[in-house]
């Protein structure tokens, strides 16, 4: 496993000095992808071509003396709800196939401006819904550290293609914990920033309402500048926040940090629970003080979460009706009503069809303010008890996921499945950024250390993460 | 027999350049199909609206036409259904409910001694539009043009006040020429302006009557509903609601049989648009550059400018001739004299000009030309013809009024003419008629175009005094 | 266990809603997996009515001024699965 090797800065320097050949360093790593990624399937799309062209032009610019990007020769790999132009965006369903977006998303945009090198695209939980990279419709993403394992979801093929070595950076995007689950399970860095600081545009959505982009990455610094880069005000998405002046971020020393009580409750696994007491006590070895705060509306986040993200869910995915792009079935002169339940219904996957079904539920007439209304209540209840606890605390710690990662295959119900999420779509009912910290093994299986921050303070969150990575990497 | 009427109008934003929330023409008519799309309004997977800020503008400018209240902050919901024609499986929209808020709320039209409530103004996009080939019922499959997914509508729904198909009708007619009036709407366009209709009878099952394509068509669904409703009257028919189709070729209403709560639209906050707010100052920086409708500026006029209300309103129909009158009574304030030359029997030739080069100055030289004449610069006849020369040929009144000679007040020669013409027509009853009066101060004028008609009067009335026989 | 939370006509009419058919063994399987999932849900039950909706972004949403930017039929209709001329072809309605 590729846990160490030099940051993302240090290589950039080497590219733009001429040190290295990015034509060559980037056509010899495709050349063993698909040995790597046989066993672990992250990709469902590999670029080669576009990727070694994009390094040989990067070269000719470094003879040239010009000026390179910040991300210049860097490897990264995109989640497959995300649109690169030219390349397919499946969402790993079956509804998708055959689709491909002309045009770029904002993030993507924005990485290719600094240099950076699309390697493809990466293996997904169908639309985004799951927490295991197994629900697609192209086979399941393993974990490289444990094959008989889940690299965890919903960007699984991201983590583990960052985790395996195949790839220095990936994007993915968190809706209820997509990108912290897989970073935690594939012990990298993950991160899910605030709400409305990266923008959504060319991102396929599950739920608007509650995503992000998020970064996966081997070190701190390098999710910093992956962020970076990122971030910023877009004007093709209206829920983009408008740049801020950056603050300071706390020092180390003296740095206020809580464990949620309710992370370390009930259903935590007894090893989880005691790693991420150790990383604990390492930030407090740090300077930090560490103390115990409970929220007691996190009661109702894992359904509040649910319920809001299938409602977003139900109307977002009724554009795929067949008609305008992916799959087409040979409909014969079905009337309109039979032609489109005959292509959702054989082209989407059980978890997404029951997601549907749901989130047209608790819209629907008689049961709206039961449900939907009910859950906004909740989600605004959370977030005044957030920003109660940010007014005292610089972080809030927990374990990014209660469990190990599940064996592939492994039955579960929706519901037990659905609670795996727990500790994660609190920072997207709320907004606030998050990341996940590789803090050990445990089993011989990674655990994940979350960090909470008040919005847009994603500094802080890498100031703790880089200072916790120094000492334990 | 008691009637109601509610009506449901969408009405095209046509003078807007884009669609509603991507920057694709909104030209869309005679357009190939399919060429004014983009991934936005084509409803292609990761693309988000951005909302056009001069729709809101608009949707404002009609709230406040209608006397409504404009919100303080408006949201986007999504209304849930599927169709062919609708490229993302929902409708942008907006909603009164459930914590949702339209841009302009609880105004009314009056008409004659009637006041029409309006219940809600909002904003949403118009779907694409289907064809077939050869007939709906015969065609396999179905086509669509995107073109018009995306442009933008404002939806107008009034409360069931309306107690005949004839004042649906006015209605319909009154907001046409406002939103005309307003700028934010070409109502004349084909498909630009669309309603649906409400309507129960003696308190029964209230029906919807969708697809009405034409105002002319309303009148007729209307009439053929209540006709249809009232022999139910008895029968237990009467108090289902439904929603029925109005089919234009056979003139009738069709039930379209929809299984029961089968629409279900399942509204909910738009997540992709932030609430608008609609601060004070922008609401009023949007009035005042909304222009006067007609009946206002009518107002305006009898009350500020002293004209009559046939003259006001002749005169506010029309915006061209509504500037020339008050750009004109700033410089010569005496408003019915303006009004009259404006709309007098040279108001074709006036039209004209004003949509030529002499518009500019026309203000300028009318009001010269009127100073003459309250001078005694010229008679009223002279400038008559004066004012058609300037009108065609784009002169001063001043440069003109030489090609009609100077004003004749010598009172032995208009004397001569006077005695003319009373010897030629009577005197008897000029004495006591005042319009017999007037009728010999014309012949005057008549033989002497020249002559002042203040000398004319003055020496007509000396000769019709009793015991002057010269 | 306790009473289902939906019927299994309500699944049928979602499936109308959302255009999904739902085979007869489906419907019965789903009925108890909504079932649980739902009920699950009624722990937001507790949260008061009274408790105010808070906006999700503090940042107005940037309004676009009325200017034309060139459409782009190309990066649309390449990708249409079946058509007829410029024209998408789409299921009868009739």
């Amino acid at each position: 496993m590729a846990r160490l090797g030099p940051s993302v800065r240090e290589a950039v320097l080497r590219v733009g000095a001429g040190e290295l050949s990015c034509e060559e360093h980037v056509a010899s790593r495709l050349e063993r992808m698909p040995r790597m990624d046989r066993d672990v399937h992250a990709f469902l799309h590999v670029a080669g071509e576009q990727a070694v062209l994009a390094a040989r032009e990067l070269d000719q610019k470094v003879k040239r003396g010009e000026k390179v990007g910040r991300l210049a020769g860097i490897m990264i790999a995109i989640k497959d709800n995300i649109c690169v132009d030219g390349m397919p965006a499946t969402c790993a369903s079956k509804i998708l196939e055959g689709f491909q977006p002309r045009y770029d998303a904002t993030v993507v945009e924005r990485v290719r401006r600094e240099g950076a090198i699309i390697v493809g695209k990466t293996n997904m939980d169908e639309f985004a819904m799951g927490n295991t990279t197994t629900t697609g419709a192209f086979g399941p993403t393993r974990n490289p550290w444990n094959l008989e394992r889940v690299a965890g979801g919903s960007s699984g093929g991201s983590a583990a293609a960052v985790a395996g070595g195949m790839t220095t950076l990936a994007l993915g995007t968190d809706t209820g914990g997509s990108v912290r689950c897989p970073a935690s399970y594939c012990s990298i860095f993950g991160l899910k920033p605030t709400y409305g600081a990266v923008s959504r545009f060319g991102v396929i959505p599950y739920a608007n309402s509650l995503e992000q982009v998020g970064a996966f990455a081997r070190h701190a610094d390098d999710l910093r500048l992956l962020f970076e880069v990122i971030s910023g005000h877009d004007r093709r998405d209206s829920t983009s926040a408008r740049e801020r002046g950056t603050v300071e971020p706390p020092a180390m020393k003296g740095l206020k940090v809580a464990r949620i009580r309710e992370f370390f409750g009930e259903g935590i696994n007894e090893r989880v629970r005691e790693r991420v007491l150790d990383a604990s006590s390492k930030l407090e070895e740090l300077g930090a003080t560490v103390e115990e705060v409970s929220i007691s509306s996190l009661g109702y986040a894992l359904a509040a979460y649910y319920i809001v993200a299938m409602a977003e869910a139900s109307s977002n995915l009724s554009r795929y009706d067949g008609v305008r792009y992916g799959a087409s079935l040979e409909k014969g002169s079905a009337d309109w009503n039979a032609a489109f339940a005959k292509t959702r219904t054989d082209c989407f996957g059980a978890e997404v069809k029951r997601r549907i079904l749901l989130g047209t539920f608790v819209l629907s007439a008689g049961y709206y303010e039961a449900y939907y209304l009910k859950a906004q209540r909740a989600r605004s209840l959370l977030r005044s008890a957030f920003s109660r606890a940010f007014k005292k605390y610089d972080l809030l710690l927990g374990p990014t996921m209660p469990t190990l990662p599940p064996k592939v295959g492994e039955r579960m119900t929706p519901l037990e499945d659905y609670l795996a999420d727990v500790n994660t779509v609190p920072a997207n009912l709320t907004g606030v950024p998050s990341v996940s910290v590789p803090a050990g093994f445990a089993d011989g299986l990674p655990v994940g250390m979350q960090l909470m921050a008040t919005h847009f303070a994603e500094e802080t969150l890498f100031r703790v993460a880089g200072a916790y990575e120094e000492v334990t990497a | 027999m008691s009637v109601k009427i509610g009506l449901e109008i969408h009405c095209q934003l046509t003078t807007l350049r884009t669609k509603l929330f991507c920057p694709c023409s909104s030209d869309y008519r005679d357009k190939e199909p399919n060429q004014l799309v983009c991934p936005v309004c084509f409803g292609v997977p990761g693309t988000l609206p951005v909302l056009n800020a001069r729709a809101v503008e608009y949707a404002i400018r009609i709230g406040a036409a209608l006397n409504c209240k404009t919100a303080s902050e408006t949201s986007f919901y999504r209304k849930n259904y599927f169709y062919p024609d609708l490229p993302k499986g929902f409708q942008i929209s907006q909603y009164d409910k459930a914590g949702g808020m339209p841009i302009a709320y609880d105004g009314y039209v009056q008409l004659e001694r009637k006041k029409f409530r309006v219940r809600r103004i909002q904003l949403e996009e118009d779907p694409g539009k289907l064809t077939y080939e050869g007939t709906i019922e015969k065609s396999s499959y179905s086509l669509v043009d995107y073109n018009r997914a995306g442009i933008a509508l404002v939806e107008i729904v009034t409360e069931p006040d309306f107690e005949s198909a004839k004042e649906a009708k006015v209605f319909l007619e009154k907001l046409r020429s406002t939103v005309e009036a307003l700028g934010v709407s070409d109502g004349e366009l084909e498909g630009a302006m669309r309603c649906d209709a409400n309507v129960s009878v003696d308190e029964g099952g209230r029906v919807e009557i969708k697809n009405i394509s034409s105002f002319k068509e309303v009148e007729k669904a209307l009439n053929y509903e209540i006709l249809r409703q009232s022999t139910f009257t008895k029968s237990s028919d009467n108090h289902v609601n439904e929603t029925r189709h109005w089919d234009e070729r056979r003139s009738i209403t069709i039930s379209l049989r929809l299984k029961e709560g089968e629409q279900d639209y399942r509204y909910f906050p738009e997540p992709d648009l932030p609430a608008v707010v609609l601060s004070e100052e922008f609401v009023e920086r949007v009035r005042v550059e909304t222009p006067e409708v007609p009946e206002a500026r009518a107002n305006r006029y009898v009350r500020d400018y002293s004209l009559t209300a046939q003259v006001a309103m002749e005169l506010s129909r029309n915006a061209a001739l509504s500037r020339l009158f008050e750009e004109t009574v700033a410089i010569h304030r005496n408003g019915p004299d303006v009004a009259n030359w404006i709309t007098g029997e040279s108001r074709a030739e006036v039209q004209k000009t004003l949509m030529g080069p002499g518009r500019e100055t026309l203000p300028r030289r009318l009001a010269e030309l009127l100073a003459m004449i309250s001078q005694g610069k010229m008679t009223r006849v002279q400038a008559k013809e004066v004012f058609r020369g300037m009108l065609a040929k784009g002169e001063s009144a001043s440069s003109l009024a030489g090609q009609v000679g100077g004003v004749v007040t010598d009172e032995v020669v208009i004397g001569e003419i006077v005695g003319r013409v009373l010897r030629e027509s009577g005197a008897e009853e000029a004495r006591t008629n005042p319009k017999a009066f007037n009728y010999l101060v014309g012949q005057v004028l008549r033989a002497e175009r020249r002559a002042d008609p203040r000398v004319v009067a003055k020496l007509l009335r000396q000769k019709l005094e009793p015991g002057d026989n010269s | 266990m306790t009473k289902p939370k939906i019927t299994v006509e309500q699944v049928r009419r979602l499936g109308d809603l959302a255009k999904l058919s739902i085979s007869a063994t489906d419907e019965e399987r789903l009925m108890g997996e909504l079932s649980s999932i739902l009920e699950y849900f009624e722990v937001v039950d507790k949260v008061s009515d009274d408790t105010r909706i808070d906006r999700q972004t503090e940042d107005p949403g940037d309004l676009r001024p009325d200017e034309v930017a060139p459409s782009s039929p190309d990066r649309v209709m390449n990708g249409v699965p079946q058509r007829k001329g410029n024209l998408v072809k789409a299921p009868r309605v009739f």
